[in-house]
């Protein structure tokens, strides 16, 4: 396995550029934000960094997961009953087993046993997903999203079912979700640089090519599945400490849609995309909301309008992928932009 | 567990399954076709449930309703061909997943926004809801329609692909599309072909299943979609007798599930049966099919 220094130069050039917004958003966070503005710039971050997550593996092997958000499920609540004094998980959570229960975790413990809890769940789905055919997997993990929130909803004596497990402990600060932002990062641009994620990038290009030049293509489609997975699992178990609330709809089709229209607009095959799309969705949602809930403009009322988030993403989805199939940024990254290659090539596609 | 029980449980499966085979074979088509999965064709289902809705409370017979409704159905297939495939068609796969996925969200929030986010009920007529009682087991008459409807359009989707030459087209582009252009077939008028039959078997499928559960959500396509999905994969892509076959495998599974699960577990059939599906993947990958390229019918 060689590692290409080329493309390891071009990972820590993008990683530089978007550490530095991560950690401006940070900084406008401490300094500028109050409290409940500061919780929303965070989730933010940990939103993003789940989509880069989900970029490890939809990106680098070309095939379309829906079961990334079951990851995101199984560690929030893996965290969350972690963190939870067994006091108050006494009232909600009956059946949690003793040695859980008991627990008070502090924060890399929570994201610990979050992160097990995944591997565990990865591995036994990643085996059989990683051997089917391309067209199937997305039907497949479609169906692994619909068994894990069916079984969330209704192991109610762990779960808390419907409701959710609430007041989990702040272990968190804005600190820690810049770390978890830049650890996610770092690792996915390095998992797309390396010589594993080259090999996953020729299944994606040509499964039957690829698998003639001796590349094992259920092993590296599982390998990235494995890598992707324990990237939601640490961004999952900050994220549920961050928002110290939460119930099984959040895991569910409103969320899949928003990170997965994250990540094809700004670009699937690359982490730059990732976190411009993210930004696109979210200001695009923020704008749109206060139109939802009617507005007045002098005489003039716009009605209600449920659900127009949705609508205007779902129309913005189809006209970027008719306009750029791969999305904004397709497969460049910030990184792919030096000024060598300004001098001698100009700007590269 | 008594004769009569069995006679019983074997007959609702039979009858679900019968519905459950409609839906995966609408998908099938296009995916034998294509090569790719329709994930707005729960929305065929939605519009067929909406339309036979709004006809039957403006007081139109359900026996007018349903082939309108099935009309509703196959326009809103052709729709999704002609803003989620079309213009994609030398995108690649997961770009596809994601238009159509978009669609179908399109589709759900217009109707969130248009009609109603809550239950639109359907009023089935007496005639439907009647019960015929033989030796102890009890045979609903909608599900004794929806065995013989079934049936029928299983008979004539095979006499289509068996007979008419638009139906060879259709096998041979399941073999291999670019060799049946080849051959003088125009590819965008097969497609076009492939999603309207799909949309008739969905369009029919809707009609038995907006008659079963008796209320329309803007969401209600996701079940139908799901049981597609889980029975096309069972049955080995692209085969359309293996979808048949995986249709009434999970209708076995499931009412398997219900009659032998003890009483605190039959909340997680749903979850019970997709598990189950998993397994049957891990030990075939490729579901029951045993040739990739199989052919069609």
């Amino acid at each position: 396995m060689n590692w290409s220094s080329r493309r390891l130069k071009e990972a820590a050039r993008t990683f530089l550029v978007l550490a530095i917004v991560f950690v401006s958003v940070a900084i406008v966070i401490e300094v500028l934000l109050g409290r409940s503005d500061s919780r929303i710039a965070t989730e933010f971050m940990l939103v993003t960094s789940m989509v880069i997550a989900i970029q490890v593996y939809v990106g680098n092997s070309g095939l379309v997961s829906f079961g990334h958000i079951a990851f995101f499920a199984i560690a929030a609540y893996a965290a969350g009953l972690a963190a939870l004094p067994p006091e108050r998980l006494a009232s909600i959570a009956p059946d949690v087993p003793a040695w859980l229960a008991n627990m008070e975790a502090s924060l890399p413990v929570a994201v610990g046993i979050a992160i097990v809890a995944v591997i565990i769940f990865a591995a036994f789905t990643g085996v059989p997903f990683a051997r089917m055919k391309a067209s199937v997997v997305s039907a497949a993990t479609l169906a692994l999203l619909v068994l894990v929130h069916s079984v969330i909803n209704l192991w109610s004596g762990i779960t808390h079912g419907p409701l959710g497990l609430v007041n989990v402990p702040d272990l968190v600060n804005t600190w820690v979700v810049l770390g978890t932002c830049l650890i996610i990062t770092a690792a996915a641009l390095l998992y797309r640089a390396s010589p594993w994620g080259l090999r996953l990038q020729a299944v994606r290009e040509d499964e039957v090519a690829a698998a003639a030049l001796g590349i094992p293509v259920a092993r590296m489609r599982f390998a990235g599945w494995m890598v992707s997975a324990v990237l939601m699992a640490l961004g999952g178990s900050v994220w549920a400490l961050n928002a110290m609330a939460f119930a099984p709809a959040q895991f569910y089709f409103t969320d899949t849609f928003a990170m997965l229209s994250m990540l094809v607009i700004g670009g699937l095959g690359s982490v730059t995309g990732a976190v411009l799309g993210a930004v696109i969705v979210t200001v695009l949602s923020e704008v749109l909301r206060n139109l939802e809930g009617g507005l007045a403009i002098g005489s003039f009322e716009i009605p209600e309008l449920p659900g127009i988030v949705q609508m205007a993403t779902a129309v913005l989805i189809l006209l970027i992928l008719i306009w750029r199939p791969g999305g904004l940024l397709g497969n460049t990254e910030a990184g792919a932009f030096s000024f060598g290659n300004l001098r001698t090539k100009g700007w590269r596609r | 567990m008594t004769a009569q029980l069995l006679i019983q449980q074997l007959f609702n499966a039979l009858s679900i399954g019968s519905i459950y085979a409609l839906l995966a074979l609408g998908l099938a088509v296009v995916f034998s076709v294509l090569g790719l999965l329709n994930f707005a064709y729960g929305e065929i289902i939605t519009a067929t449930a909406y339309t036979m809705v709004l006809l039957v409370s403006l007081g139109v017979p359900l026996l007018a309703a349903a082939p309108v409704g099935v009309i509703a159905g196959i326009l809103m297939s052709v729709f999704t061909e002609f803003v989620a495939f079309r213009p994609l068609r030398k995108a690649p796969a997961y770009a596809v997943v994601f238009s159509s996925f978009a669609v179908s969200l399109l589709v759900q929030s217009f109707i969130r926004n248009v009609v109603s986010p809550r239950p639109q009920g359907l009023v089935v007529p007496a005639w439907l809801d009647q019960v015929i009682t033989v030796g102890g087991v009890r045979f609903p008459a909608l599900s004794i329609v929806t065995i013989v409807i079934a049936v029928l359009s299983m008979l004539a989707l095979t006499a289509l692909l068996q007979k008419s030459r638009h139906g060879l087209a259709m096998r041979a582009a399941a073999e291999d599309f670019e060799t049946t252009r080849l051959m003088g077939a125009k590819a965008g008028r097969l497609i076009l072909l492939a999603f309207a039959v799909s949309g008739t078997l969905a369009g029919i499928a809707g009609v038995l299943w907006i008659a079963k559960i008796g209320s329309a959500t803007p969401d209600m396509g996701f079940n139908p979609l799901l049981i597609a999905f889980v029975a096309v994969v069972l049955g080995g892509m692209g085969s359309l007798r293996g979808a048949v076959l995986g249709g009434f495998a999970l209708a076995f599974v499931e009412v398997g599930l219900q009659v032998f699960l003890p009483r605190d577990f039959v909340p997680y059939v749903q979850a019970i049966s997709l598990f189950v599906v998993i397994i049957v993947l891990y030990v075939r990958p490729q579901g029951f099919a045993r040739r990739v390229e199989e052919r069609v019918a």
